[in-house]
């Protein structure tokens, strides 16, 4: 079986399995589009990614690595919030500084369903909640002036959902 | 070594600083010490924004500039909600959200201030319910909004006269303009003025008043002709002869249409509607004849149609069974209160049919009412009778033949279900999820008789009425 080694921000090198390092659109893309040679021995540096996040996601990976191919924008599934399999919420159940720092790295290495798995987690995290619990909840400081927050509450109340 | 990814270029949020980067050696961290919502760029938080509900985006607003910031540059959040203006807009209305969507209900459109301009600059449906509206205020907001692309306009039930300074000028068009909702309108000037204005519709909805005071059948053919190259749907709830005279002339010309629904309406008996046979591509047709005189044939009927829906169409002998033979692909059929000679004809028919899905019967009450032969309506997964005229015999037939059947309602099927019918509901329909059996039972009291609902919803209960 055929494999590349990646190269994380804090100089570790992994040896992956190709397929496995292929659910990466980034990977894909200069490993099919560019031609980069993995037979070189060459390490794919992955600057942006700490090795302990790129130990995480590549057990991701390999858990996912047969996954289907998840149907093209389907506008319904994206609304979804509540359809996390269980070992997905298990592999997300992390404190927010690792779940933030997997999402940018998937980000950068283009994982579009493990983006998605993590996008809908926060989701959850900011569902049901008020302005003010949202913010304890990500630790963000209220930087609206004074009256302004009452101000934009008001102008909110001309708004209403799309069903 | 430079990757760029090509899905880099297909997000169509332009937010700020909204590209996906990915570029491995340029991107350094920032050690800011609000790490958590800095941490992650707007386009994440985008992604993550749009699990979320219309309400709690705008709570999202009201967390920190950064992410008022984030959902008020991205079209596909501010489409969750809409802006909603309701009678008096008591004052001036600065610092809206941006909205792609605002609806104005009850208004009087002359109170629209000077805030229209910086408001209105995102907005692609615009929609205006039992307004007072001023045809050229209404104009001056247009033009504005060179954006919109779904408009709908119904006036104020009192707005008699529908202010039209007529002739109103047009000087610019909507070209972005695909779906228009015209309602109860009463003066032919507005439909003059979108002329002018939309030449480059997709659909047309037009409800108006047809009788002696209007006479606006000219007006609307005009305006129907103009659009000839992009029309794909067409509703209008009324058509009267000369109406149905000018589509006639002009059927050819409407070769784009898909959908077409008309309520023919105060009409008079013998309606030619010929027109329908020169539209090629027509694949849902809606039929509201109102009235029961109507001898309406539908005439060479379109192969391409894939749904059709007929409400109080009366036909001759069997003139709907012949057109029915002529539409090949029929997928959906929904046929109320319109006039049959037997169900005999109509089911051989359908058992010609190879892929007819969906069947509801309203109302139907044909003289001839029993047993029959016709072959397996195997595609058939959708059955709804309500208030039909069947033999038990029947319809323990009909529901036997049936053996994809999923979904069966059936509401007031008259004196129809009997052990036999049951029977077959419970042992030979292997694919039915949904069942729902509503029915009227007299019930006589001491003093008075009187009627009650009952409803099986699942096949236990059913089987334990057997």
């Amino acid at each position: 079986m055929s494999t590349i080694k990646l190269e994380t921000s804090d100089g570790v090198k992994f040896t992956v399995k190709t397929q496995v390092a292929k659910c990466s659109g980034t990977i894909r893309t200069m490993l099919e589009d560019i031609g980069i040679n993995p037979q070189d021995g060459e390490a794919i540096p992955l600057s942006n990614v700490h090795s302990t996040i790129l130990q995480k996601i590549l057990v991701w990976a390999e858990h996912h690595v047969d996954d289907p191919e998840p149907p093209r924008d389907d506008a319904d599934a994206a609304k979804r919030t509540d359809d996390i399999c269980s070992w997905d919420e298990d592999f997300l159940k992390v404190d927010q500084r690792t779940l933030f720092d997997v999402m940018l790295a998937a980000n950068y290495l283009d994982m579009k369903q493990l983006i998605a798995v993590c996008c809908k987690t926060v989701a959850n995290m900011i569902k049901g909640k008020t302005a003010d619990q949202i913010r304890k909840t990500f630790n963000i400081e209220n930087d609206f002036p004074p009256g302004d927050e009452d101000k934009i509450r008001l102008r909110n109340q001309f708004c209403e959902e799309r069903r | 070594m430079c990757a760029r990814h090509p899905s880099a270029s297909t997000d169509e949020d332009t937010g700020p600083g909204s590209r996906r980067t990915l570029y491995p050696f340029n991107v350094k961290r920032s050690d800011s010490p609000q790490l958590d919502q800095s941490a992650l760029p707007p386009e994440v938080w985008t992604e993550i924004f749009k699990r979320l509900s219309g309400c709690h985006l705008l709570r999202v607003r009201l967390v920190c500039h950064r992410w008022k910031g984030i959902v008020d540059s991205s079209s596909v959040l501010l489409a969750k909600y809409y802006v909603f203006f309701f009678r008096d807009i008591y004052d001036e209305p600065s610092d809206l959200p941006t909205a792609t969507n605002a609806h104005f209900e009850h208004v009087d459109i002359a109170a629209v201030g000077s805030w229209w301009p910086s408001f209105c600059q995102r907005l692609v449906e615009l929609e205006f319910t039992r307004c007072k509206i001023n045809v050229s205020v209404l104009l001056d907001m247009l033009k504005q909004i060179p954006n919109l692309k779904y408009l709908a306009l119904s006036w104020e039930l009192c707005d008699r006269k529908q202010l039209v300074d007529c002739p109103v000028a047009v000087d610019f068009t909507l070209n972005k303009l695909e779906k228009l909702k015209l309602e109860d309108v009463k003066s032919a000037e507005i439909f003059k003025v979108f002329q002018q204005l939309c030449c480059t519709l997709k659909s047309l909805n037009i409800t108006w008043c047809c009788n002696r005071d209007f006479h606006h059948s000219v007006e609307i053919a005009k305006f129907v002709n103009g659009l000839q190259n992009t029309l794909a749907e067409l509703t209008i709830n009324d058509i009267d002869e000369v109406l149905i005279e000018q589509l006639n002339e002009m059927g050819q010309l409407l070769s784009n249409l898909k959908f077409l629904s008309y309520c023919l309406g105060s009409n008079p008996e013998h309606v030619d509607l010929t027109f329908l046979s020169s539209m090629p591509k027509l694949e849902i047709l809606s039929l509201d004849g109102r009235t029961i005189n109507n001898n309406s044939k539908l005439p060479n009927c379109r192969p391409n149609l894939r749904e059709l829906y007929l409400e109080e169409i009366f036909f001759q002998d069997n003139s709907f069974q012949m057109c029915l033979e002529k539409m090949p692909n029929i997928q959906a059929i929904h046929i109320d209160g319109c006039s049959m000679d037997s169900w005999a004809h109509f089911l051989k028919v359908l058992g010609t049919l190879k892929h007819p899905r969906e069947l509801k019967l309203h109302n139907m009450f044909p003289k001839e009412t029993t047993r029959c032969y016709f072959d397996d309506l195997t595609a058939l997964k959708s059955l709804i009778l309500f208030s039909c005229k069947m033999s038990p015999d029947l319809l323990a037939t009909l529901l036997s033949r049936c053996p994809s059947l999923h979904k069966l309602h059936m509401t007031h099927v008259k004196d129809a279900l009997n052990d036999d019918v049951r029977r077959v509901i419970c042992w030979k329909l292997p694919r039915l999820v949904e069942l729902r059996v509503t029915m009227y039972i007299e019930v006589e009291g001491v003093e008075r008789t009187s009627r009650i609902r009952v409803v099986f919803d699942s096949l236990e209960q059913l089987k334990s009425a057997v």
